[in-house]
């Protein structure tokens, strides 16, 4: 058991923004998160990831609470990228990317931290970027520097072609809306990236809004809406319309492909007449 | 193959610059109202280790034992201390415009100093207590200690640093500072003014090997501790979580610059006063110039800094001779232009 989330009770101020929060994230799995804007995504990575203290209820990584973790431990085991970040020194891309090494080495990196550098480059179709100046990148290609720093944190090494073990320890990554502001292709490309991760036994917990990225690409959705999971299912039972509904406030269709074996979610044209609501986020 | 390349760029550029800071150093004992030749000079140092040396004229050694070498030496000292602070700072604070005084370290230090060159004197009994020569830049020592630790404790909230409260907190208790100093100026005596005025634009005429004895232990320390840092402030770089979750102990990161900084800046202006613009500049040259990566940032901020402050303090010192120019006024006036210089040239090379 990777992730195991226990009557979990998340509040931001003294709004409460999710209850009875229960779940589990196993080796081999992509669970994807989606809900509302506000609906408590980014909260609820926060205090997997030892962001934020968790007052109620139990959040177990690895099979210990954060507490019994040490830092650099807990590092080398787990890598959570967040929505945005903001690095404004001009590193060099492979800098940056070796950062994400750093929990494994000791002063200097190795020639095996450097190989799964060039590797995280590559995977996030990056090659020949390593000498370039992050600062002077755009910003989806920052995104993908970024990307490419945190899967280095936790590279299986069964995904080094060479010793093809499987009884490497397995890693969890928690992302924060990984594909945003990446382009199509990129976007596909990390997802791939996340599936072969797991595959070889990690776990993936993804906060995403695109529901039809979410609906190719995980083993589990867990929508949050009305301040609770609604629901914590495959992506063929998870997204459905009465769900979007619930969740989103939005009518949808879900089409079922023979041709791909997942649900394709289109959203008709809104009405005309809805209100805009300020007050959301 | 990429960072390899990187770290030996790197290491070129801090063995020249120690090459370079070799020879600021035998020319700026050399120069003043007697002058020694390069090769004196080094003759004269290597004495004491083997008897190698031919006769050099016996009031040479003497002036350079007793009042050159004191005085170069606290100028290598301070001038590292404050360029290795300026980057452990920015680093620390992910902003390009923090300093040493920014701890509130300038402010104490003045306030404290101040208060003793006003009421002091009347308190305990001139200069000749229990202190003697070393009472002034104790008490500043202290002020920039408690100036320090107020701010810091004021930034933490539940057990953390908040880096942002503690960058409001600097300027709020900077603020507090120099009005209190303001009074103190408003009631001093044309003497006492003076004295303040000429302390507070910074000058390394007070070195004593007495002085250096307790100073530059304190220094070296953050001189030696900072390069430790290097890696988790290259980190930090990516953010605080991000950090942390790349397993670096954020807090204690947090607490350790901020007490070396404060020791060895501390140190530094309690026998100097306040010397500007190194701790701001020097590091911002080595970044626009090589690299941000603190491996070599800091150790080249300490070596530059120590080049600039010895260079000022010979021109300081030789200009008006045989009067003395306060350094900390070079400093500035040399500091700020190629500020400007150097953002000009970045515009320009980014745009």
């Amino acid at each position: 058991m990777l992730i195991s989330v226990k009557n979990l009770e998340l509040w931001r101020g003294d709004r409460c923004l999710l209850t009875d929060v229960n779940f589990t994230v196993d080796q081999g799995e992509v669970v994807v998160i989606i809900g509302a804007n506000g609906s408590g995504k980014s909260t609820l990575l926060a205090s997997l990831s030892g962001d934020l203290s968790v007052p109620h209820g139990e959040v177990r990584i690895g099979g210990k609470t954060l507490d019994q973790w040490s830092n650099l431990e807990l590092a080398r085991f787990r890598a959570v990228m967040k929505q945005s970040s903001r690095l404004e020194l001009p590193f060099t891309v492979k800098e940056v990317v070796l950062m994400g090494r750093s929990p494994h080495y000791n002063s200097r990196e190795s020639k095996y931290d450097l190989m799964i550098c060039e590797l995280a480059l590559k995977m996030t179709d990056l090659d020949g970027f390593a000498q370039r100046l992050y600062t002077q990148l755009s910003g989806g290609e920052q995104r993908r520097v970024q990307l490419a720093r945190t899967l280095a944190q936790v590279w299986p090494k069964a995904l080094l072609n060479q010793s093809a073990s499987s009884n490497d320890q397995s890693k969890l990554l928690l992302l924060d809306e990984p594909t945003a502001n990446l382009d199509i292709e990129a976007q596909h490309r990390f997802m791939n990236c996340v599936q072969q991760f797991a595959k070889v036994g990690g776990g993936v917990l993804c906060i995403l809004h695109d529901m039809n990225l979410a609906a190719q690409y995980a083993t589990r959705v867990i929508v949050l809406g009305q301040k609770r999971v609604l629901v914590n299912a495959p992506p063929k039972k998870a997204l459905t319309p009465e769900i979007i509904k619930q969740a989103f406030q939005v009518e949808a269709h879900c089409l079922l492909s023979n041709e791909y074996g997942f649900p394709i979610i289109v959203t008709p044209p809104l009405d005309n007449s809805f209100e805009v609501d300020y007050g959301r986020e | 193959m990429g960072t390899r390349s990187l770290m030996k760029r790197g290491q070129t550029l801090i063995i020249s610059l120690s090459v370079v800071l070799l020879f600021c150093v035998i020319i700026s004992i050399g120069h003043g109202a007697l002058y020694i030749t390069p090769l004196n000079v080094i003759k004269i140092i290597l004495e004491p280790l083997g008897s190698l040396v031919t006769a050099v004229p016996e009031q040479e050694a003497a002036i350079l034992w007793g009042i050159r070498l004191p005085r170069v030496v606290l100028a290598v000292f301070v001038g590292a201390t404050l360029g290795v602070s300026g980057a452990v700072l920015q680093g620390l604070f992910r902003n390009p415009l923090a300093e040493p005084g920014l701890i509130g370290i300038s402010a104490g230090a003045s306030l404290a100093a101040a208060t003793f060159m006003v009421f002091g004197s009347r308190i305990l009994n001139a200069n000749n207590s229990v202190l003697g020569q070393f009472t002034l830049p104790f008490v500043a020592f202290l002020g920039a200690m408690s100036c320090a630790t107020l701010i810091h404790r004021t930034s933490v909230i539940h057990g953390r640093t908040s880096i942002t409260t503690m960058l409001l907190a600097g300027i709020a208790f900077n603020a507090i500072g120099f009005a209190l100093l303001g009074i103190l100026q408003y009631v001093a005596d044309d003497q006492q003014l003076r004295s303040l005025t000429f302390w507070m634009m910074g000058s390394l005429s007070g070195s004593t090997w007495e002085l250096l004895i307790f100073t530059v232990p304190m220094m070296l320390f953050t001189i030696i501790v900072a390069p430790f840092l290097a890696h988790s402030l290259n980190l930090l770089q990516l953010g605080e979580s991000e950090a942390s979750h790349l397993g670096i102990n954020i807090e204690l990161l947090k607490r350790l610059t901020v007490l070396i900084v404060a020791l060895g800046v501390g140190a530094a202006v309690s026998v100097s006063g306040m010397i500007g613009f190194i701790g701001l500049i020097v590091p911002h040259i080595i970044r626009m110039s090589s690299t941000p990566n603190h491996k070599i940032l800091i150790p080249a901020s300490a070596i530059l800094g120590s080049i600039i402050l010895l260079g000022a303090d010979l021109i300081s010192r030789t200009v008006v001779m045989p009067a003395e120019m306060p350094v900390g006024i070079i400093t500035t006036l040399m500091g700020a232009p190629f500020f400007v210089v150097l953002l000009l040239k970045q515009r320009f090379r980014l745009h």
